[in-house]
């Protein structure tokens, strides 16, 4: 046997090997080629569109775009009704999804008991979550209307209020139907976030659990919440950044009102580009939007490439 | 044949079929209109400007007419954007309030120079003839026109013992309490109380009766005054004692009143018409649909209305139009007395041709109307093109007064500040 063979053969296999990896690295870059364009056509030429828009004064009715550096962030950062849409968006967010985080989970644990019927009741569940979100918006806004609103004809009807309440007109009625409507929408998708999580718990560990001694809260608290962590997480992240992304809803149900009380970043941003044709503020308020939207993005997407 | 005389017989006809399309091309183009308007798309008035359109269709068959409809609440932008993107838009419909901001782009052919001015004041009034002129230029001509003006409702006011229509402030107030004393669950007055675009124009009706305004010619801020002041307790006052009631747009006014739920509301002359359809009576229910006047501070003072109308206008994309040419042809069909005529018995909307307008003269309604809204006055905001800007501002500050978030005289004081700065970047 000669080994002259041998030497020559380990590295053109690692050669081989290192070419292979190439062609299957350049492969794998030419499938992802399409969806790099549609990103950069789609996604990333707009934002960085809008970037460039925000230091420009334009409107619709202006020829050409004029230079303003720093001016429309100034003007956002010191006009009270632009702060105050920023603080209306936060508050919205954190109610919101606190809320809907909560309702869900105890949904969900209601739902994955067995009892007869649960088939039927974890479909009904879906319901608020497969209609449209304005049609979700025009029943509440029909449920609370201060004139012919069904709340204010039942709680007439057992005597608890004398006369219509105008529950959208108020600035904490309105914020409180706005978020009501949200978070009937979006219990369904947490729910299902969470029954998926349920569903991977391991029963061998509750009833080891419960031969130790603990009580159904205990299980919950030292069992079920650390398994549901990182669902939890996911959750909550997503759940933030589709309400401060939030528009149709709130601007079906009180248009920004009464008195800007509902006014947020995204309604805002529409009242700009589309109400005032001011193009460059519109563009301002989207970047500050998404400075607004990035910490919560960083977070998820960091949790989600650890994991 | 051999093979190559096949294709140069072949390119030769393909080149003759390709230059036949080169020439006739312009040709074709001259013949296509395309009409953009947002009334066609909307249920009550689809039918009857359906038929308008297929008119002009058979009398033009040689015209390929696109018809492109928006919501009203997206039109303007849409427009704009057709414009500014050199769309072919030909024929338009557009809402009077948002004339000032298409003249300011110059996107519109002066209208005199299509038809002059002497077959125009021949055609159409020279009073109805002003909703369409922006700077003494003839960008629109009116479809319809009126005002925001006010609706009473015979019956209510009967059942609450009142026999003649408020003239004064004072009248008009006994009305209301009249009203809420017979019926307690009514809201009297159906004012707006939400929707900066209803709350504005509403509120400078009642800012010209005490005699106020919001800016003057030059765009300086005048509402930091007393009338302003006044104007503003007043109808605060009537939300205060139960005579208003808060969240109230027009739609929402419009049903009460057709339920015999609302004494008095503003809107525009398609108020019979929703009156009809929303108490399910159809025409029964004119007999108590009565056009009133404003109210005003003394019995000397003209009633005060906005200006209120759709009109059509031309963009100039492709030039001044001759007054033969298709799209001009389109305009003279929708301005028709047939057309005219049956817009306002399906829709209610009033005729503005002086031909059209004879053969409804015995409509106590239209004569009623168009006697109140002689007076209107355009709605301040639409002057400017910071427009949405000076709507919401005012909307917002009155509403807030309405709501008690802000005393009367802050949310005038608050109103005059931002108007101040809004103002500042267009005068």
């Amino acid at each position: 046997m000669t080994t002259p063979a041998a030497a020559p053969i380990g590295p053109s296999r690692a050669r081989r090997r290192a070419l292979l990896k190439r062609a299957e690295n350049r492969f794998g870059f030419l499938l992802a080629v399409p969806a790099l364009i549609a990103f950069c056509v789609v996604i990333l030429y707009p934002f960085l569109q809008a970037i460039w828009l925000s230091f420009y004064r334009v409107t619709i009715f202006a020829p050409e775009p004029k230079w303003v550096g720093f001016n429309n962030f100034i003007t956002f950062l010191t006009d009270p009704s632009q702060l105050q849409a920023w603080g209306t968006t936060v508050m919205f967010v954190v109610v919101t999804t606190s809320v809907t985080f909560v309702l869900g989970l105890v949904w969900a644990l209601l739902m994955d008991q067995s009892f007869r019927g649960r088939a039927i009741v974890r479909s009904a569940s879906l319901l608020p979550w497969v209609l449209p979100s304005t049609v979700t918006a025009f029943l509440w806004t029909w449920l609370l209307n201060a004139q012919y609103g069904v709340l204010n004809a039942f709680l007439l009807q057992l005597g608890i209020i004398d006369e219509p309440v105008a529950w959208l007109s108020t600035p904490s009625g309105a914020m409180a139907g706005i978020v009501i409507a949200k978070t009937w929408l979006s219990i369904p998708l947490f729910m299902a976030f969470f029954l998926a999580g349920l569903q991977s718990l391991s029963r061998d560990q509750l009833e080891a659990a419960r031969v130790d001694g603990a009580t159904n809260f205990q299980a919950l608290i030292h069992v079920v919440l650390p398994h549901l962590k990182h669902t939890m997480m996911v959750v909550l992240v997503l759940g933030a950044m589709g309400n401060l992304q939030q528009f149709d809803v709130i601007y079906a149900m009180t248009g920004g009102g009464p008195v800007g009380a509902t006014n947020v970043l995204s309604i805002e941003v529409y009242r700009q580009a589309f109400q005032n044709w001011n193009l460059g503020m519109a563009a301002t308020v989207g970047v500050m939007w998404f400075l607004t939207i990035a910490p919560p993005a960083f977070i998820y997407l960091r949790s989600l490439f650890k994991n | 044949m051999t093979r190559n005389a096949f294709f140069s017989r072949r390119s030769a006809m393909l080149g003759t079929i390709a230059a036949i399309g080169l020439f006739s091309a312009p040709v074709l183009a001259q013949q296509s209109v395309t009409y953009v308007g947002w009334s066609h798309d909307e249920a009550a008035s689809k039918p009857v400007i359906t038929g308008m359109l297929d008119t002009y269709q058979k009398a033009n068959p040689g015209v390929k007419l696109e018809v492109i409809g928006f919501p009203w609440a997206q039109m303007q932008q849409n427009l704009i954007l057709r414009y500014r993107s050199k769309q072919k838009t030909d024929v338009v419909q557009i809402q009077e309030r948002w004339l000032p901001s298409f003249a300011a782009m110059k996107s519109l052919v002066d209208l005199d120079q299509v038809y002059t001015r002497k077959a125009l004041e021949a055609r159409i009034d020279p009073g109805l003839l002003e909703l369409g002129r922006i700077g003494g230029v003839q960008v629109g001509l009116p479809w319809t026109a009126g005002s925001i003006g006010m609706v009473a409702n015979k019956k209510v006011l009967a059942d609450a013992g009142i026999t003649e229509t408020p003239k004064t402030v004072e009248q008009f107030t006994a009305a209301l309490r009249a009203i809420k004393k017979a019926k307690p669950s009514a809201v009297p007055f159906a004012m707006t109380t939400k929707n900066n675009a209803s709350m504005s124009p509403d509120f400078q009706v009642w800012l010209w009766t005490f005699g106020g305004q919001l800016l003057d010619s030059n765009g300086a801020v005048m509402v930091d005054s007393s009338e302003a002041r006044k104007a503003l307790t007043y109808l605060t006052d009537l939300v205060k004692e139960g005579l208003a009631a808060k969240d109230i747009d027009r739609p929402d006014a419009r049903r009460l009143y057709a339920q015999f739920d609302a004494g008095f509301y503003a809107d525009a002359p398609l108020a019979r018409g929703f009156a009809r359809n929303n108490s399910g009576k159809g025409t029964e229910y004119d007999q108590y649909v009565l056009a009133a006047p404003t109210p005003v501070l003394r019995s000397s003072d003209a009633p005060k209305s906005v200006m209120w109308g759709h009109t059509l206008g031309l963009f100039n994309l492709e030039g001044t139009p001759k007054a033969d040419s298709a799209s001009v042809k389109l305009i003279d069909t929708l301005l028709s007395d047939e057309s005219q005529l049956a817009y306002f018995k399906e829709v209610g909307l009033f005729p503005v041709t002086k031909s059209a307008l004879d053969k409804v003269k015995d409509d106590a309604y239209v004569i009623d109307w168009t006697k109140n809204a002689s007076t209107a006055s355009r709605d301040e905001a639409s002057n400017w093109p910071n427009a949405a800007d000076i709507t919401n501002i005012v909307g917002e500050e009155v509403q807030a007064a309405y709501l008690g978030v802000k005393t009367p005289d802050k949310a005038i004081t608050d109103m005059a500040a931002r108007l101040e700065v809004k103002m500042k970047e267009v005068r």
